[in-house]
């Protein structure tokens, strides 16, 4: 008689490859199983699909992907080195709306009548909000190396402060709101030019003006911050792998015990590397605002950027350089989120539910890493 | 109480567990246990004999072989089945809940004492039993109150609850006094006289020779021989036990004159434990250059948070710590370890290395910040860093095809030797070894005993913390022995004697 | 001075918002109490709102909402488990992708069945959970409030007190505690670690299902195409450490912020806070950041904790 028996193995060695596959496998399965998903809805997933396959091959699509991707690869960025030592920020999202309202100080100077040379406006708007992030990533660090307070719940609560405190800026009466009578002057002038004559006064700041927004790159649609986006991640790999900080980040991710052991600083350590984390989560904010959104409103929440760089940054393995081309591909799911509600007249959350698909799928591919399946004749 | 007296209780035939990765924890090993007998089970570290009891308790399940209990073929598949047999197992670490108290942990998974339970009932029923066997044990005190000894009284009256007429001892002795030992003995055969059978795990061959019937030796998984202690020495148990003849004493050159100043003075120390309570109780002692201070005492009283205390891992409450001549007692440990100081520490895995990160990345470990390893400050300079490690991989010949495979590849006593080549760089002034050779094989712990006396007649000031005394007798020049926190005394070795030590240790005698 | 109706209104529109955040507190210090964590809760409250308010407006019934919500969402718990006690994979990513999940298909259906169901919306009335309103009772300065709340106040009430008992009192709370607390020797005393994880996690998730559908029938009952659980979820995470894993002490922190989630609602009222609101709307979460570092500080100088296997997952070998 034919005995087959299904035996689960410990592997030892990992192959190197092995979490890259697994990172595409989740991806493919999680675009699959969320297709199927939209039957629970009355649609077709074959329609979904086609959405899917053509947001990957027209170019023009694809150019929008990076578009939509340039801030998550920011965000994605920002946890590689807090996820590699252990330190679990989920704050990401409240540390890019800090950045945004950093970089949008300015703008706000400027239509109340406080004029700068035009060329600085760009360096200091990145400037302010890197450190806005900056500056919100510390308060969790410092907690946790202070008094061990767990960071996943801080750095999360400081997510819906940051969002109040927007709501707080441009709602109608707020001092930032677009209809706040200090802008009046200028910027109802600014409006007539553009053929608008009333100032509207929903809730949101006035605009960025052409001058405060990132050129494009020369023969695309893509702004010049992917330029900036892709120093970032050079810069972070660099640090990983090259410097005395990477190394002891390793050293406190592997083992809090032998980190304190070896006379590692944790407070100095994850201090520097929250604000570093902070400081990129806060220019994730200041390009999304400048080339994208082009004012503050509540808005900015609406994509879930933070959140999209967890996964991201989980599915890139946490390895800054593959964080690009990840953040592109969660580019393209906001993208194709925005297209079946168009389309499908589905809500556009359903990137949201596709990505968490893929995450679901990435954290059980991760029982491959360390088991092997294998098929065993006879008893 | 079917079986009659000599019958055979338990039989394991032919049983093999291999563990992934390869090892073969137990090569075909047959085992016989018979009523009323104490068996002893004798190996070293990594013979197989945990994994042999653990497969007989249904904590693992064997790749092949057969298992009787009470002449009955039985298939085990978890702690349940083995305790419906009347199984029991005394764990070499204890597996308590140490928030819990006694009688939480005692009654855990019996039905007996109702839904609601009736703990009262059950309180009860321990101190009737503490009595019988002469335990002094408070059934509502927590357990991370006791000490190790009467933990261990506790997972006995785990085992007992369970009306277990097979007991399990797993290396009981290690946590106790000699004093203690003894006192366990008398109960062993208390218990063996009420017609319950025993399989006593030891690596120390006086104790298998004293307390058991018949002692069956492992050696790498396989079965070596059963014998009874009438028939065989010491030295042939020895021999059955490593495979060679085994030399019972390291030479030890007489240690040269006293210098003047200590390397390290401790005073009036005293530090807290995890718990927040005081672990070390105003200690005080120094140690010179060239001698060993050997610090003997049963694990988990207070000697592990002194040399935490020392390294600068652990903020004392009281007292100072002296290092060179500098106040270190508020230092920091990069401070200290700036100092020249060499920490050996108890968990070697955990603490003492990072098993996913490379050898180089280990060895680099407490060095990375020093040129040439780093230039410009902050940037690793790999060229050296490789050399680096490389050197130190060959003088400590630790064994691993290169220093690109991460550490948890390597072997307990490879793993020892990483952590050694890396702390003894540039030859420290003080080196505090914290249990340095547990859970070594008789190889690895030779090495590891032969490293520290080279150091020790280099010059430098070593600490020895060990829960053997055998070992502690091996290397040190002077004994300090420490029961509850507190410094019982300190004796040169040569003017001491085991009995003394172990009265010491038990906090019976104080000099 | 302060009028003692506008007291009774605070207090039990405090008790009626704070169920929400005991029920998904309660289920989740189950959970963590046998070693698991489950970051998931939000997603899971935006999946059991969802069902819940639609299986009720279909059937017409609140309770059978509350039913479908309660499994859905244990079902969705087991995906958790598997993964965690099963698969023994980190249990933060796993909470984090169910809360991801459940953030996007929550919303996704209620859109979904905003633009399908759009004639049921009329029946919310019928379906929505109404103050008993006891009366005379009712009328009694402060106490009065206690009678004046929908049903399943007292049933948050109630389970904390019987949670409390389980949990210390029998057998399967000393099995419960002893897994969370170490598995290893709960396995050697012949307790199924596993089954006991499995549970925990799903009674979790069953409870964050109530949760989720109460806020909708019990508080909030409307379908939009947005989050509505707005980090309740998280909070009742951080309810569970404040209440040191004892059900008793969630009552107390679970009420406390079901006060402050509303204290933005009495506070515009004064002038100087008007223009604010949106500040004191995040009100609970700055007071919860507060209170985590308070709480820290405690279980650092008490060296009381998490139990001790909080996180970790069990196998033998």
């Amino acid at each position: 008689m034919l005995n087959i028996r299904i035996k689960v193995e410990r592997r030892l060695i990992i192959d190197r490859r092995l979490p890259a596959l697994i990172s595409i496998l989740s991806a493919v399965a999680g675009i699959l199983v969320g297709g199927l998903l939209l039957t629970v809805v009355g649609r077709s997933p074959i329609e979904a699909y086609a959405i899917v396959f053509e947001t990957f091959t027209n170019p023009r699509s694809l150019m929008g992907a990076i578009e939509l991707g340039i801030p998550i690869i920011f965000t994605s960025l920002a946890l590689v080195l807090p996820f590699r030592m252990a330190f679990f920020n989920i704050g990401g999202e409240g540390q890019f709306y800090m950045g945004a309202i950093g970089a949008m100080i300015p703008i706000v100077l400027y239509w109340s009548g406080m004029d700068l040379p035009y060329g600085l406006y760009l360096p200091l708007m990145a400037l302010l909000a890197a450190l806005f992030g900056g500056l919100w990533a510390l308060v969790p660090a410092i907690l946790k190396a202070k008094w061990r307070v767990n960071e996943i719940l801080t750095s999360l609560m400081m997510n819906f402060i940051a969002l109040q405190i927007i709501w707080y800026l441009v709602s109608p009466g707020g001092p930032w709101n677009e209809a706040n009578p200090a802008f009046r002057e200028r910027y109802l002038a600014y409006l007539r030019e553009q053929g608008v004559s009333v100032i509207p006064g929903f809730k949101g700041t006035p605009l960025v003006p052409e001058f405060a927004r990132p050129p494009v790159i020369p023969g695309t649609m893509i702004s010049s911050a992917l330029i900036l986006a892709v120093l970032a991640s050079i810069v972070i790999y660099f640090i990983y792998s090259r410097t005395i900080i990477g190394y002891e980040v390793k050293v406190v991710g592997e083992s809090e015990a032998a980190s304190r052991y070896a006379g590692i600083n944790y407070t100095k350590l994850v201090t520097m590397v929250m604000f570093t984390s902070g400081v990129l989560a806060g220019l994730g904010g200041f390009v999304n605002l400048s080339s994208d959104l082009l004012k503050l409103t509540p808005e900015i929440a609406a994509p879930g950027y933070g959140y999209a760089g967890i996964i991201a940054a989980w599915l890139a393995r946490l390895n800054p350089i593959a964080c690009i081309f990840v953040s592109i591909f969660f580019g393209a799911l906001t993208q194709i989120g925005y297209t079946m509600q168009q389309y499908l007249r589905i809500s556009h959350f359903v990137s949201v539910a596709f990505e968490g698909l893929i995450f679901l799928f990435l954290v059980l591919g991760d029982f491959f890493l360390n088991y092997r399946i294998k098929v065993v004749k006879g008893g | 109480m079917s079986t009659p007296l000599n019958e055979t209780v338990v039989l394991m035939k032919d049983i093999v567990k291999t563990f992934p990765g390869g090892v073969v924890a137990n090569d075909h090993i047959t085992f016989d246990l018979k009523r009323g007998e104490i068996h002893g089970l004798l190996g070293e570290n990594g013979a197989g004999k945990t994994t042999l009891v653990n497969i007989l308790y249904g904590l693992y399940k064997p790749d092949s072989g057969e298992i009787y209990v009470k002449g009955r073929r039985v298939k085990l598949n978890s702690p349940r089945d083995a305790i419906k047999l009347g199984i029991g197992l005394v764990p070499q670490h204890f597996k308590l809940v140490e928030v819990h108290t006694v009688v939480e942990n005692i009654i855990l998974g019996l039905k007996e004492y109702g839904f609601i339970l009736r703990i009262r009932e059950a309180e009860e029923r321990i101190r009737e039993l503490a009595r019988k066997y002469g335990f002094r044990i408070d059934p509502k005190a927590k357990i991370w109150q006791l000490s190790m000894g009467e933990r261990q009284y506790v997972e006995i009256m785990k085992a007992l609850f369970r009306n277990a007429d097979i007991l399990i001892l797993d290396e009981p002795t290690t946590v106790l006094t000699p004093q203690e030992t003894e006192q366990l003995f008398k109960v062993l055969k208390r218990m063996k006289e009420e017609g319950k059978s025993i399989i006593f795990i030891t690596h120390k061959l006086d104790e298998a020779l004293t307390i058991c019937d018949r002692i069956t030796v492992l050696r790498k998984g396989r079965k070596i021989g059963t014998v009874t202690p009438d028939k065989v020495t010491k030295v042939d148990l020895a021999r059955m036990m490593v495979g060679r003849e085994v030399l019972f004493r390291i030479s030890k050159s007489k240690m040269k004159v006293k210098a003047e100043k200590p390397i390290l003075i401790v005073e009036n120390l005293s530090v807290l434990s995890d718990k927040g309570v005081l672990a070390v109780k105003n200690v005080s002692f120094s140690v010179y250059p060239g001698e060993i201070l050997g610090i003997a005492g049963i694990a988990g009283s207070g000697q592990e948070e002194l040399m935490e205390a020392i390294a600068g891992l652990r903020k004392p409450v009281k007292g100072k710590i002296i290092i060179k001549g500098r106040d270190v007692t508020y230092a920091s440990p990069r401070e200290i370890y700036e100092l020249n100081v060499a920490y050996i520490p108890e968990d070697r895995i955990r603490t003492g290395s990072l098993p996913n990160l490379t050898l180089w990345e280990n060895l680099i470990l407490k060095h990375h910040r020093r040129k040439p390893l780093v230039k410009h400050k902050i940037i690793l300079n790999f060229k050296e860093i490789f050399k680096f490690a490389e050197k130190r991989k060959r003088e400590f010949e630790i064994v691993a095809p290169n220093i690109f495979v991460p550490a948890r590849t390597l072997s307990g006593g490879n793993l020892q030797r990483l952590i050694l080549a890396r702390e003894l760089t540039g030859k420290p002034d003080l080196i505090l070894a914290v249990y340095p050779t547990r859970g070594l094989d008789v190889g690895a712990t030779e090495y590891v005993r032969k490293v520290l006396l080279r150091e020790r007649d280099r010059g430098a000031a070593i600490v020895l913390v060990s829960e053997e005394l055998d070992e502690i007798f091996q290397l040190s020049d002077r004994i300090a022995v420490i029961h509850n926190g507190e410094l019982m005394g300190i004796v040169p070795t040569s003017q001491a004697t085991v009995e003394e030590i172990g009265l010491m240790m038990g906090g019976a005698l104080r000099r | 001075m302060v009028d003692p109706i506008l007291i009774n209104k605070f207090l039990t529109s405090t008790l009626i918002v704070g169920t929400i955040y005991l029920i998904a507190t309660l289920g989740e210090v189950v959970a963590e109490r046998s070693g698991v964590v489950n970051l998931g809760l939000e997603g899971l409250m935006e999946i059991g709102a969802t069902i819940g308010i639609i299986v009720a407006l279909l059937t017409v019934n609140p309770w059978i909402g509350f039913l479908a919500a309660m499994g859905t969402c244990a079902l969705v718990a087991c995906i958790h488990a598997f993964v965690t006690v099963t698969l023994r994979l980190n249990q933060f990513a796993s909470g984090l992708a169910i809360y991801i999940l459940g953030l996007g298909l929550g919303v996704m259906l209620r859109e979904y069945a905003r633009s399908v169901y759009a004639p049921l919306l009329l029946k919310i009335p019928e379906v929505r959970l109404y103050p008993i309103g006891v009366p005379i009772l009712k009328d009694i300065p402060i106490i009065g409030a206690l009678f004046n709340v929908n049903i399943m106040v007292y049933v948050g009430i109630a389970l904390s007190i019987i949670l409390w008992f389980i949990l210390f009192k029998t057998r399967i709370g000393l099995n419960i505690r002893s897994v969370g607390e170490n598995p290893a020797a709960a396995d050697a005393a012949g307790i199924n670690v596993f089954r006991v994880r499995y549970y925990c996690v799903i009674f979790g998730g069953a409870m964050a299902g109530i949760a989720g559908a109460y806020l909708m029938l019990g508080h909030t009952p409307q379908i939009m195409g947005a989050p509505i659980v707005l980090g309740r979820g998280w909070i009742a995470i951080a309810l569970v450490i404040f209440s040191f894993w004892n059900p008793i002490r969630a009552l107390f922190g679970a009420f406390l912020f079901g006060g402050l989630e509303l204290a933005y609602y009495w506070l515009q009222s004064i002038a100087i806070f008007r223009s604010y609101v949106p500040l004191l709307i995040a009100i609970p979460h700055i007071t919860a950041i507060i209170l985590l570092t308070i709480m820290s500080i405690e279980a650092l100088r008490k060296r009381l904790g998490a139990p001790a296997a909080l996180g970790i997952p069990y196998s033998r070998e």
